[in-house]
């Protein structure tokens, strides 16, 4: 569960970053200016985006045709003792033109009691799939490609329960992650939710395998269930892959893709199923200007037609190029063009055309990266 | 049910038997180090780095495969000084194996109680690039400050295998000895060869402490700032710098932005030349005394081209 309070909706982007900075140059200093030896890591990472239409859309979007920080997080990190990490961020986000803070990750975790182990317990992302286990200002692109947006939410499921996961004792990394959390929601919500009839579980199995002394390919098997209140039944299956070619200092090629099959089981025992996928690949000119292009594609399997019963053939895809400039690891800058196109019955049923901004940066440590 | 217990009994005795005949595993960030480990630790353990010599060491991604390495090692000798911060915490977070973490009886930084250069004695901010505070880390080029580092990885050898402590002790010994007659071999040479403290441009500063070791000059970066490739003006700026104040070579590590070093060296009108800064399996310089030959015989075909190193 996460804790989200409305913060000073009549306030705009502008106070949000203020409001936050304020609390990072007067109130972290005298924490970790007290030299009390702790270690405490802090830092603010700031992710403000711009979207503006190049045509009338039928979608909903607040943030449409206006720059917001879209995510200012203020993050809390180091050693409780000699065997426990800690955690803590909160994050104020623009939605619905108000702005909501909220605690965004509150866990203990460690990797010292049991070998080859490592256990996180509180409220976190879930360990799934690959933009899930990142932070949305760590993602190679803007907006969550279509498939997350419909199966994870457009920033990624979080919640609070337990993960364990362990590297098995082989020569090759192969790791294995189950997780359990309470499920009351799933996906960002504002909303209290309610106890499921079975709770959000989940599990991956990772591996890996160098191509080269500078590149190598994971790949990521994952699995999602969950039974909601009313009784509807949700089961998520999914394939990541992550591959990195390095040139010295210069990520030269990334490809990184998901693929993910939904069934949504109704208490009605109708079943829907939905098919999504993404496929980045981007290339590195040296080590800060990147150009890349992501294909989405959605595709509900079992949309009938309301008049005949007959299944109706249907997709949404999307083309974003994107480009990069990377002052540096901790500040970004981001121009993407997106198409989209819902098809339903061979036809165009709509379309949309917008060009997004972004910048992003960080103000104080950040942890190491993941690969 | 019986054949599975007996087959899980049987692989866990056989386990626990090749664990108890098995070396120590120790892994290193580099090679340079790698190598310096299993002088001392000799035929007690297997030495793997990480890297294979090739890489920047300060861009490299916390690769899965490394990660798994890690959860199988006794000791993970690192060169420390932030070089490897953007990537090595994360491996040992992930490896689950409390031994090789910070504070655990495996985890050996190198660079802890060396005598660094270019330490920053102001306050650092991100604006200064990638500059670390601790010291300039690439001390590994230098015979002398390797020596120091050794003290620092028999100490944490002994601590997790006592019983052959003296063993590792006339190890470090010999290593010392013949890293100091390595030293001595080089400096001679480089002396008869070349003028002592002359002035070499570095692309980035991956070679003060090799010049350091053997009486030769740095004479700064090319870089903007650390980590930060230079503009046009700076460039301009350097080039006419060395050229003003009697640079005789530029150098840079293979990952270095090749066409940079080259329009220095032309404006400057001094030679250029690229060189490894680690040991590399499969080359020339496949050990660290091979390496440092290597290095010193590149430098004065570089300066003196007429001289034979």
């Amino acid at each position: 569960m996460t804790t989200r309070h409305k913060l000073m909706p009549m306030l705009g982007g502008g106070a949000l970053v203020v409001f936050f900075l304020a609390v990072f140059f007067l109130v972290v200093p005298t924490l970790a200016n007290a030299g009390d030896g702790s270690g405490l890591q802090y830092s603010v990472a700031a992710d403000i985006v711009g979207k503006l239409g190049l045509k009338e859309s039928p979608v909903t979007d607040s943030t449409r045709d206006r720059i917001i920080p879209r995510e200012v997080e203020l993050m809390f990190y180091g050693a409780i003792d000699h065997r426990f990490d800690g955690m803590v961020s909160s994050a104020a986000h623009f939605e619905g033109g108000a702005v909501f803070f909220e605690l965004h990750e509150a866990y203990i975790k460690t990797s010292k009691l049991i070998p080859r182990s490592r256990i996180k317990l509180g409220s976190y992302f879930l360990g799934i799939g690959r933009l899930n286990r990142f932070h949305r200002h760590d993602w190679p692109f803007i907006s969550a490609p279509k498939s997350h947006e419909n199966f994870l939410d457009a920033e990624g499921v979080q919640d609070t329960g337990l993960e364990y996961a362990w590297l098995l004792p082989i020569p090759f990394y192969l790791e294995w992650t189950l997780g359990f959390t309470s499920g009351f929601t799933f996906g960002h919500t504002h909303e209290a939710g309610s106890r499921p009839r079975m709770p959000t579980h989940y599990t991956r199995l990772g591996t890996y395998t160098d191509l080269s002394d500078e590149s190598g390919i994971e790949l990521g098997f994952n699995y999602l269930g969950r039974k909601a209140t009313n009784g509807e039944r949700l089961r998520l299956f999914g394939l990541d892959s992550t591959a990195k070619f390095m040139s010295g200092k210069t990520l030269r090629w990334l490809l990184q893709g998901e693929l993910w099959l939904r069934h949504l089981r109704s208490s009605t025992n109708l079943l829907q199923k939905d098919l999504g996928s993404y496929i980045y690949s981007q290339y590195g000119f040296n080590k800060n200007w990147f150009l890349g292009i992501r294909f989405d594609a959605f595709n509900e399997l079992t949309r009938t037609s309301a008049l005949t019963g007959q299944r109706e053939k249907n997709i949404t895809y999307g083309i974003v190029p994107t480009a990069t400039y990377a002052s540096s690891e901790f500040s970004k800058f981001r121009l993407a063009y997106n198409y989209y196109e819902e098809r339903e019955l061979s036809e165009t049923k709509f379309t949309d055309h917008r060009i997004e901004l972004q910048s992003t940066f960080i103000l104080g440590a950040h942890p190491a990266h993941d690969f | 049910m019986m054949k599975i217990m007996k087959t899980i009994f049987l692989m866990l005795s056989l386990s626990i038997t090749n664990a108890a005949e098995a070396k120590l595993q120790i892994l290193t960030t580099t090679t340079n180090l790698s190598w310096l480990a299993q002088q001392i630790a000799g035929d007690k353990a297997e030495v793997v780095p990480l890297l294979t010599g090739v890489e920047d060491v300060h861009y490299i991604n916390a690769k899965p495969s490394f990660i798994s390495k890690a959860s199988n090692a006794d000791i993970l000798c690192s060169v420390g000084l932030g070089l490897e911060l953007g990537w090595l915490p994360k491996v040992l977070e992930k490896s689950g194996n409390a031994q090789i973490q910070p504070r655990g009886k495996g985890y050996c930084v190198l660079g802890e109680g060396i005598d660094v250069l270019d330490k920053v004695t102001k306050k650092v901010d991100r604006s200064m690039g990638d500059v670390h505070p601790e010291g300039n880390p690439h001390f590994s080029l230098s015979p002398d400050h390797l020596i120091k580092a050794d003290s620092n990885f028999v100490g944490v050898l002994a601590t997790v295998d006592p019983t052959n402590s003296d063993y590792y002790l006339a190890q470090y010994k010999k290593t010392k000895s013949e890293l100091q007659q390595l030293r001595d071999r080089i400096r001679k040479e480089l002396s008869a060869k070349l003028e002592k403290g002359t002035k070499i441009l570095e692309y980035h500063k991956e070679f003060t402490y090799f010049f350091h070791a053997y009486g030769l000059h740095s004479a700064g970066s090319m870089e903007e700032l650390p980590g930060v490739p230079p503009s046009a003006g700076r460039i301009a700026k350097v080039a006419l710098k060395a050229k003003a104040t009697g640079v005789k070579a530029a150098i840079s590590a293979p990952y270095s932005p090749q066409k940079i070093v080259q329009r220095v060296s032309a404006i400057a009108k001094i030679p250029s030349v690229v060189l490894p800064v680690h040991v590399r399996a499969n080359t020339e310089y496949n050990s660290y005394p091979k390496l440092q030959k290597h290095l010193a015989a590149k430098l004065i075909k570089t300066i003196k081209p007429q001289v034979q190193p």
